[in-house]
């Protein structure tokens, strides 16, 4: 069975749990559900229909068909426990702004929690934490990381294209370890959550463009500029007495 | 433009013995951990590398920018004033006194006109023709004038020079003014702090003499790689903040703990300096680190800014952005994308490493 809606007819790319979607009448089908129209039991998979099933709706063939939407992908299973991970953190941090934070003058009370454009790194999880008092970049422990042993306020720092930029190590109960590196704090500069959802978003573009590295102290340029003033002559090439051995071999013996 | 002496020329001319010149660069080489090889090579560096003529000029001050400067660890005050610049003219560093070292000073302007770095520590009075302070019988302003006519570029050192600091606080009986407002017409890099670190100011110094420029500046004229960041974003008590941790009296059970000191008055979060990343005393330890907040001695006028125990309210009152590096945000008052990627920009340059470990390739 090929189809031609999705991935150029790649089957192995559609899971058994992917919802098809005719590309003329715009019908689903869900695996859940099956179909009664062919007396499809619900649990069968899309690649597992008979050949001849076509669109109980309007006819168009089974190749015709499009992912709508494939809840068994990796993607979706990578989605899935981004989502987890960054729940916690966001209902720890509301829970702060809840307790701690409200009454704070410096607060921005325009803006909310929000864990925004997480993605995989490194087997890690990297996004943007917005909150009303801060705005962080945030690193969690992907699943098969162990980072119990951080030490919270220890300085790590992390090198991404745009430059090195310095984490640190942070314990929170109920999100457990993270790195956190500031952006924004306070928050007085934002006039709406949106406001703030768009810099969070561009700031994951530009973390990894080259182009936005600042200039440094040069400290080690300086350091090796004078070094290379102050080196030593280049050793002159001493003439050791031959041995005799090397003498009477020309040499052979020393090889 | 006579030709800029050597560090020999200059020893020479103060009667030292080619002997005892030699001598000299066997010890700087023991002292810089270098072995004796290195000796012909920098007493050859010493002899024909010309050092760049720095006059270094005190107005109203405290000298605490002097006492942090030689206590710099990287790299060492000594190598900076001994053999990468010709420190010509401090009253505070010189071995001449009285008519002889206002005659270097005469000496320095008139022999390297145009090459050489004018650094000023403190700031002059205006009031009553600048008669509050006086050096070598005459107006500090008036030899401030003269010194910065010629010279290639000014540094100012410390909140005095960039700002005003303490004598121009509120009501300024002196009228104590800072340098860019005095000196209209010169490149002028800011250095503030009371005093600034000393490793910023030995590694402003030597990256002017390195590459022969300034570094890049901010709007307001201080090196945006010492001074792009706040005190608190790189603070290692950060994640208390974050997480509402704070210290609400001293000596409480969250001071113990190492709690954030918003709350205490710390004025770390409008105030751009590098000590939570470079820190003092060779790094060994910053304000916040020994329990006490920020008071942004290194922000404009930091005397007048309520005191330094009353927490910080609106954030805005301060102007902090606009002092900065400007978003704009807030006052273009438009969601555009063009706003965002720079806020998005410039909060990433702010939160890179400043201080470079290796040589890139």
């Amino acid at each position: 069975m090929s189809f031609e809606g999705s991935y150029l007819g790649a089957n192995d790319r559609i899971s058994p749990l992917a919802i098809m979607e005719c590309k003329v009448c715009w019908t689903t089908y869900d695996p859940a559900e099956g179909d009664s129209f062919r007396q499809i039991m619900p649990g069968t998979a899309f690649a597992d229909l008979p050949e001849d099933w076509s669109c109980p709706h309007c006819g168009t063939p089974k190749t015709q068909f499009m992912v709508r939407e494939d809840p068994g992908s990796a993607e979706a299973a990578e989605a899935a426990m981004i989502a987890g991970a960054t729940a916690a953190l966001e209902a720890d941090f509301r829970e702060i702004w809840s307790s701690k934070m409200r009454g704070l003058p410096m607060v921005n009370t325009a803006l909310h929690v929000e864990a925004i454009a997480f993605r995989p790194h490194d087997g890690n999880w990297l996004g943007v934490l917005i909150a009303p008092w801060f705005m962080n970049l945030v690193l969690l422990p992907g699943p098969d990381q162990d980072w119990s042993a951080l030490t919270p306020g220890e300085k790590e720092v992390l090198v991404f294209p745009s430059g090195e930029y310095e984490f640190l190590h942070n314990h929170r109960d109920l999100t457990g370890p993270y790195k956190a590196c500031s952006l924004f704090s306070p928050m007085a500069d934002f006039s709406s959550h949106m406001q703030a959802q768009d810099v969070a978003r561009a700031v994951m573009v530009a973390l990894f463009d080259p182009g936005n590295r600042a200039e440094t102290d040069r400290a080690a340029e300086i350091r090796a500029v004078r070094e290379a003033e102050l080196a030593p002559p280049p050793e002159p090439e001493i003439a050791v007495a031959p041995s005799r051995r090397a003498l009477l071999t020309g040499g052979l013996s020393e090889g | 433009m006579s030709q800029i002496e050597t560090f020999y020329d200059v020893m020479r001319r103060q009667g030292i013995t080619r002997r005892s010149f030699m001598k000299y660069c066997s010890l700087t080489a023991a002292a810089l951990g270098l072995g004796p090889a290195y000796v012909p090579k920098i007493a050859e560096a010493m002899e024909t590398k010309p050092r760049t003529p720095v006059i270094w000029v005190h107005g109203l001050e405290c000298t605490c920018c002097s006492e942090s400067f030689i206590r710099s660890a990287h790299p060492l005050a000594k190598d900076v004033v001994l053999s990468m610049i010709s420190l010509d003219y401090d009253d505070t560093l010189m071995a001449a006194a009285g008519h002889q070292a206002e005659a270097a000073l005469m000496d320095t302007i008139e022999k390297y006109k145009g090459n050489y770095i004018l650094a000023v520590e403190g700031n002059p009075p205006l009031n009553e023709d600048g008669m509050y302070c006086i050096v070598g019988g005459k107006p500090f302003v008036e030899q401030l004038k003269m010194a910065a006519e010629h010279a290639k570029a000014i540094i100012s050192w410390g909140a005095c020079a960039s700002y005003g600091c303490v004598q121009a606080a509120s009501p300024n009986p002196t009228r104590a003014t800072p340098v860019h407002k005095v000196i209209l017409d010169k490149p002028i890099i800011k250095v503030p702090g009371c005093p600034p670190i000393a490793e910023v100011m030995t590694g402003v110094i030597t990256y002017m003499l390195t590459f022969d420029r300034l570094p890049e500046l901010d709007r307001q004229g201080r090196p945006l790689m010492f001074y792009s960041q706040r005190i608190h974003d790189k603070c290692y008590r950060r994640p208390h903040f974050d997480a509402g941790q704070f210290v609400e009296h001293w000596d409480d059970e969250n001071a113990r703990k190492g709690y954030c000191l918003y709350k205490m008055g710390c004025k770390g979060p409008t105030t751009y300096n590098a000590c939570s990343t470079v820190r003092w005393n060779d790094g060994v330890s910053f304000p916040i680190q020994s329990g006490h907040g920020c008071i942004g001695c290194s922000e404009d006028g930091f005397w007048d800014q309520g005191g330094f125990y009353n927490r910080l309210t609106t954030i805005k009152q301060f102007g902090i952005e606009e002092n900065a590096d400007q978003i704009g945000m807030a006052s273009a008052g438009v969601v555009a994308a063009g706003v965002a990627v720079h806020a998005a920009v410039s909060a990433l340059k702010r939160a890179q490493k400043k201080s470079q470990d290796k040589v890139e390739d």
